[in-house]
């Protein structure tokens, strides 16, 4: 469980987070989005303890930081993946970070083997590829076995392969009960991983809700193309729906140009199911080649709140 | 806080600055061989009444603070400039433990490198004098004690190059700043009238171990304020660290 309350941080006179309040639950994963510059890595700098408040105060299981007391087991944390010294091994690395919470070598052992580090373990850290620095990062936060993690952009730098591990690496654990704050800036996987998300802008909460009932909210209606476009609106204004040509609509939709000629034109429609679209056409006489629900990604989503 | 300690001690294993800083001060024995060397040469051609090779310390004396000095700044330093502190400073409980365990490791470590370094010096400089009038034995007034508390100093050293990385976050400049600080006081007491600059050359770390052993003529004051003054140099680091460390975000 984390706390923030009517957390402000500024450096100098720059204000980093104004007034932030929001709670990251057990049994879940919480994505921090937000811009760069938006705030998350200052908040999570405060929620551990690195970077002292303005005013306001951030709590990891009902204390402070500070006040944990056996903070290795309680909270663990990747800030940074590059942040290592790269003259030591892997082992090394984790070794002196377990031995530090009084946590033995056999630790170590495991969490290399969990993120798939076992074979590197020897090597300088120094000749890691950026992924291998990533999955470091993430052992690091693993070695207390913590109830809370808390991660900055885990997934960069990590292949296919490696993103869909962390996901159910990520799952698992909160599955088991842990509380799990990451940030992200990859949307799609963030929708895929986060069962609720925080979006901050600016330094304060824009949103705070659960991944589904975002994505709801966005839910932007049925994409209709239809020989008989023109006419089909009508009829499907007359029925109360919201009908607009859904020219330019979004990335990841196939483009409008390069269709063959005669394809007819593309409708957004709202306001109506796809079901009573069909009726609708059926009842009008207008032959209809697609019919499909227009999912707003969390990118669209995300773009919208924070504009 | 034991925990700490065996932290500390693997992360100075396992740093490559460690050993690189520990055969630099190799660099102390073959500055002490060839001084040596000289003044016995010189014995040789002139005969009595020239300068004494002694125990042969004092011929090498301000190279090993420099370098546990360093010993000092690298266990830290490296820490700021990686941004590994971070990772570190969220694996424990309070900061100014953290700076402990790295005080305690770097003084031991530099303890028992220096004294090991004191005993080679001396064994060093008597294999080249070799049998000459102008060398040492323990069997003299404070001669073992001099080399005795060679260790000492070491230690202090490295306690000090520690807390100027942690005040200053750079190695660079901690390095110069080491540098200067235990450099300054022999440039400097050359322009000063009695009794400022022997009390100034009295004020650094290898001057303080001869005073701390009662090596006739090796400064202004005795043992017991020698101790106290090594004793303030370790404080001070240690104070001014720990607000440092405990007052900035890091």
């Amino acid at each position: 469980m984390i706390e923030v309350r009517e957390l402000t941080k500024m450096y100098g006179s720059t204000r980093a987070v104004s007034g932030l309040t929001f709670d990251v639950k057990p049994g879940q994963v919480t994505g921090f989005l937000g811009h760069n510059g938006a705030g998350k890595s200052t908040t999570m700098r405060v929620i551990l303890g690195l970077h002292a408040p303005t005013s306001g105060q951030a709590l990891i299981n009902g204390v402070r930081k500070h006040d944990l007391r056996d903070p290795m087991r309680e909270v663990g944390a990747m800030l940074d993946a590059a942040e290592v010294q790269g003259g030591r091994s892997a082992f090394a690395h984790l070794e002196a970070l377990a031995y530090a919470g009084g946590i033995g070598r056999r630790r170590v052992v495991e969490v290399l083997e969990e993120v798939g580090l076992a074979g590197a373990a020897r090597k300088r850290i120094a000749g890691f590829s950026h992924g291998m620095r990533q999955r470091l990062g993430i052992a690091a936060a693993l070695l207390g076995d913590p109830g809370v993690l808390i991660l900055d952009e885990p997934a960069n730098g990590l292949d296919p392969d490696g993103i869909r591990w962390l996901r159910t690496l990520l799952r698992s654990l909160a599955a088991e009960g842990r509380t799990v704050l990451l940030s992200s800036h990859l949307m799609t996987e963030m929708s895929l991983t986060a069962d609720r998300l925080i979006i901050i802008g600016q330094g304060r909460l824009i949103e705070d809700a659960s991944t589904a009932d975002l994505l709801a909210r966005f839910q932007s209606g049925v994409q209709v193309r239809s020989p008989h476009a023109a006419y089909l609106s009508k009829a499907l204004r007359a029925a109360g729906a919201t009908v607009c040509p859904a020219q330019g609509t979004s990335a990841g939709e196939e483009p409008t140009s390069g269709r063959p000629a005669g394809a007819g034109e593309e409708l957004l429609v709202t306001g109506l199911t796809r079901a009573a679209i069909g009726d609708i056409a059926l009842a009008n006489g207008c032959a209809v080649h697609e019919l499909v629900s227009r999912r707003t990604s969390l990118e669209e989503a995300f773009m919208e709140i924070t504009q | 806080m034991i925990n700490l300690v065996a932290s500390e001690w693997l992360k100075l294993r396992s740093l490559r600055a460690t050993y690189y800083v520990l055969a630099s001060t190799l660099s102390a024995l073959a500055l002490t061989g060839f001084a040596a060397y000289s003044i016995s040469h010189y014995f040789d051609t002139n005969g009595p009444g020239g300068e004494a090779v002694g125990t042969g310390l004092s011929l090498s004396a301000d190279i090993p603070p420099v370098l546990f000095g360093m010993l000092g700044v690298f266990a830290i330093s490296g820490e700021y400039t990686t941004g590994m502190i971070r990772l570190t400073l969220t694996t424990i409980r309070s900061r100014w433990t953290l700076l402990l365990a790295k005080a305690a490791v770097v003084a031991a470590v530099a303890a028992v490198a220096g004294q090991a370094l004191a005993f080679a010096t001396y064994v060093t400089a008597q294999a080249v004098v070799a049998g000459r009038p102008i060398g040492a034995s323990f069997a003299e007034h404070a001669a073992l004690t001099e080399v005795l508390t060679t260790g000492a100093g070491s230690a202090v050293a490295a306690v000090v190059g520690l807390g100027l990385a942690t005040v200053l976050r750079s190695t660079p400049g901690a390095l110069i700043a080491l540098v200067v600080l235990l450099l300054v006081p022999t440039v400097v007491e050359r322009f000063l009238p009695a009794p400022w600059n022997d009390w100034i050359s009295s004020l650094t770390i290898p001057s303080l171990a001869r005073q701390l052993a009662a090596v006739p003529d090796a400064g202004a004051f005795g043992p017991s304020t020698a101790t106290v003054i090594l004793m303030g140099y370790v404080v001070v680091s240690l104070l001014l660290t720990t607000v440092a460390i405990n007052h900035r975000d890091a």
